[in-house]
């Protein structure tokens, strides 16, 4: 089994392709959880959530590698097996690959006060959802990298040479240096721009999944009440039918002790 | 048995009492209904085979533990290593700004050769990381943490923390989820220059015991009464959960010893000893208890507990529905002594740290009022009375460091404490003497017994 892990060892891809591997993994060893969710959606929050370390950016694509895919495969199993995802995180983050591959492999899960050892360790805080809902760095990076350029426009401008002292044949390759500087920076300005439109994209989804989340422990709050009350009214009314009963039973023998009080009082007419 | 009374057995040798302070209420009278649940562990005869334990001793080794201290912990240390049974398990830190595992968690018989070799090499220095101590304490034991065995940290300390993380709120609140997840934690103060007020959260949190020594001589009844406590141990996880209508925003359930609760909601009690009692002081709002005792059950208690093996007993007991009586009868009604005494010393532990506020502003006339108040509290009850009379002379001696301190373990030990089963109103300490020390009623709580008049 762990030369099957060990084959992925030089991988490396994209959120898509992760999600792939991650779920030929999670069937081949068996790994707790519905294999459907696996996707690269999963990847992504995982990366959020701060169970797997955010990838490589190479230009407008993420690239994950080995580690990612143990720190993924892991995370995946012992969220599976009823851990909290703020206590795995930190836990996760202090572990190696070769620690990695061994809880994967071997599905050797710590127990809580172990996790939670590790997590206090490790920061303590360790939810990074809250960190990348409210910390604005994605967008700080792409509106930095535009600031870049810009400075960088203006500095070429100002190292602009007079076209009137240009000969044609400079002035033409000047305009080709130029032009060319200009589709570059263009092109940079237009990958800053997506980067930021992605970042905000991401920070979205992230706001949707914790109001989603928000939304589903209300919904689940609400039903516990519903039962805990229907739990109440139960009670009080099998507590209502006994005393019922008891008051019943408790008429009925009056009324016997009566009647056996009567004939004993007649009788004892008689014989007098 | 009184008519409010009501009882349970659950597990093996649980007793579960719940007593009202009256057998009857009344509405419009403005007082509250209060309620005594007992969890009793009875001495079982010829059963000896108690919890099997797992410490972890986390000595500070700080500058200011020279003069003494240190050689008294490390022979306390070695004490407390003689006590354990050889298939116990026991670790040894020690900590500055620096933390060494001098001993990692290993049975006892092997531990007998290796720790007085390892306490040799302890000498005092640097400052106090104190939370850094305690976690790797807590992360010797963690990997046995679990079923069955007691899992305990105890830490000593003289000084403020002043390395690493020091602020109460976050060391209290991961000591309080390792303990739920069976690291337990007791802390140990020694002199007069630790923080009582983070040593006793500790321990609250880490459902442990805080002891602590004013002077050298007294820490070894410290580690005495920790172990006498451990060795005696019948029941852990000691869990309440209160099924009840009456809302605890609204003030009409209140819960009056300092128990943290859990993410189930469950109070989570001290573990039980063989022949002590746990104990739970609650008021209820009585117009509601009238009102809705009409409907059914006002408050069911649910108990789980784990015993000896780690097998989960649960046990129930129920308020019953109590006569509804005019002012008048209800003012003339039989209170239970021992209700009515434990909300008074409650109460009483509740000015104390009021006092212990005004202490720390030095505003002694404040602490005058109170300590008078106080007085006036004690009069029915000779124990709390020695008490109020040894606060007095601290206080006519203005000696503020040790004010607070008493005043800080003594509010602590009068709503937290654990109990004799045969807890009287009479007060003798020389009867207090024989008792084990985790159960003795000492007027002055930094003090061994022979140092109490």
């Amino acid at each position: 089994m762990g030369f099957f892990i060990n084959q992925y060892q030089g991988f490396s891809g994209n959120a898509v392709d992760m999600a792939a591997v991650a779920t030929q993994c999670a069937q081949f060893i068996q790994m707790p959880g519905d294999l459907d969710k696996i996707n690269e959606r999963l990847v992504r929050y995982y990366v959020t959530e701060g169970l797997v370390e955010r990838p490589k950016r190479i230009g407008r694509d993420a690239e994950y590698g080995y580690l990612h895919l143990l720190q993924f495969l892991a995370g995946r199993f012992l969220v599976e097996v009823g851990f909290p995802m703020q206590k795995v995180a930190p836990y996760l983050s202090g572990l190696n690959e070769a620690q990695l591959e061994s809880l994967v492999m071997n599905k050797t899960k710590p127990n809580m006060a172990e996790l939670l050892v590790a997590s206090f360790q490790n920061g303590g805080r360790p939810s990074r959802q809250e960190d990348s809902l409210s910390s604005p760095m994605p967008k700080v990076a792409a509106m930095q990298r535009i600031r870049t350029e810009a400075v960088d426009l203006q500095s070429f401008e100002a190292r602009m040479i007079d076209p009137v002292q240009l000969s044609s044949a400079s002035a033409r390759d000047s305009m080709d240096k130029l032009q060319e500087q200009f589709s570059y920076l263009g092109d940079s300005i237009k990958a800053g721009l997506a980067e930021l439109a992605n970042a905000s994209h991401l920070q979205a989804n992230a706001s949707q999944e914790s109001m989603n989340k928000m939304q589903w422990e209300l919904e689940r709050m609400r039903k516990e009440m519903t039962l805990e009350r229907e739990r109440w009214c139960a009670q009080m009314d099998s507590e209502r039918k006994e005393q019922r009963a008891v008051l019943e039973q408790q008429t009925q023998l009056n009324q016997e002790l009566i009647k056996a009080l009567i004939e004993a009082q007649s009788k004892g007419k008689q014989n007098g | 048995m009184g008519n409010g009374q009501s009882s349970g057995q659950a597990g093996q040798g649980l007793e579960v009492i719940l007593d009202p302070r009256k057998d009857v209420v009344t509405s419009h009278s403005g007082e509250s209904l209060d309620i005594l649940l007992r969890l009793r562990a009875p001495v079982v005869e010829g059963d000896i085979k108690r919890t099997p334990l797992a410490i972890s001793l986390v000595i500070d080794r700080s500058g200011s533990m020279g003069g003494g201290k240190l050689e008294e912990a490390k022979r306390c240390a070695l004490d407390l290593l003689n006590r354990l049974h050889d298939e116990d398990r026991v670790s040894l830190v020690v900590y500055d700004t620096l933390i060494d595992v001098l001993l990692e968690a290993m049975p006892v018989r092997l531990a007998k050769t290796l720790m007085p070799m390892r306490l040799t090499e302890i000498e005092a220095r640097g400052g106090t990381d104190l939370h850094a101590g305690w976690l790797k304490g807590a992360e010797t034991l963690a990997p046995t943490a679990g079923d069955g065995v007691m899992s305990r940290v105890i830490l000593l300390s003289d000084g403020q923390a002043n390395h690493g993380l020091v602020e109460i709120v976050p060391i209290c609140e991961q000591v309080r989820e390792l303990a739920s997840a069976g690291v337990t934690t007791t802390t140990v103060g020694i002199g007069m220059g630790f923080n009582e007020e983070l040593m006793t959260a500790i321990a609250n949190a880490g459902q442990g015991n805080s002891w602590y020594g004013q002077r050298v001589e007294d820490l070894a009844e410290s580690f005495d009464a920790e172990m006498g406590f451990l060795s005696n141990l019948v029941l852990q996880d000691v869990r309440v959960k209160l099924e009840t209508p009456l809302l605890p925003r609204m003030g009409q359930i209140k819960v009056r010893n300092d128990y943290t609760k859990n993410s189930r909601g469950q109070y989570c009690l001290p573990s039980i000893a063989a022949g002590s009692e746990v104990w739970m002081g609650i008021s209820l709002s009585m117009s509601e208890v009238i009102h809705l005792q009409e409907a059914g059950s006002v408050l069911r208690c649910v108990i789980t507990v784990k015993d000896k093996m780690g097998r989960e007993h649960e046990c129930m007991v129920s308020l019953p529905k109590m006569p509804v009586v005019t002012p008048m009868e209800y003012r003339m009604a039989q209170e239970n002594e021992l209700v009515a005494r434990r909300f008074n010393e409650i109460e009483s532990g509740d000015i104390q740290r009021e006092a212990r506020r005004h202490v720390q502003g030095r505003n002694w006339t404040a602490v005058e009022g109170l300590i008078q108040e106080l007085e006036v509290r004690a009069q029915d009850n000779p124990w709390l009375g020695e008490t109020v009379k040894y606060l007095r002379k601290l206080l006519e001696r203005r000696d503020h460091e040790a004010m607070e301190k008493e005043l800080m373990y003594s509010s602590s030990k009068l709503k937290n404490r654990v109990a004799d089963m045969n807890d009287s109103v009479m007060y003798c300490m020389n009867a207090e003497a024989i008792k084990p020390a985790f159960m003795r009623k000492k007027v002055s709580q930094g003090r061994n017994s022979d140092s109490q008049s």
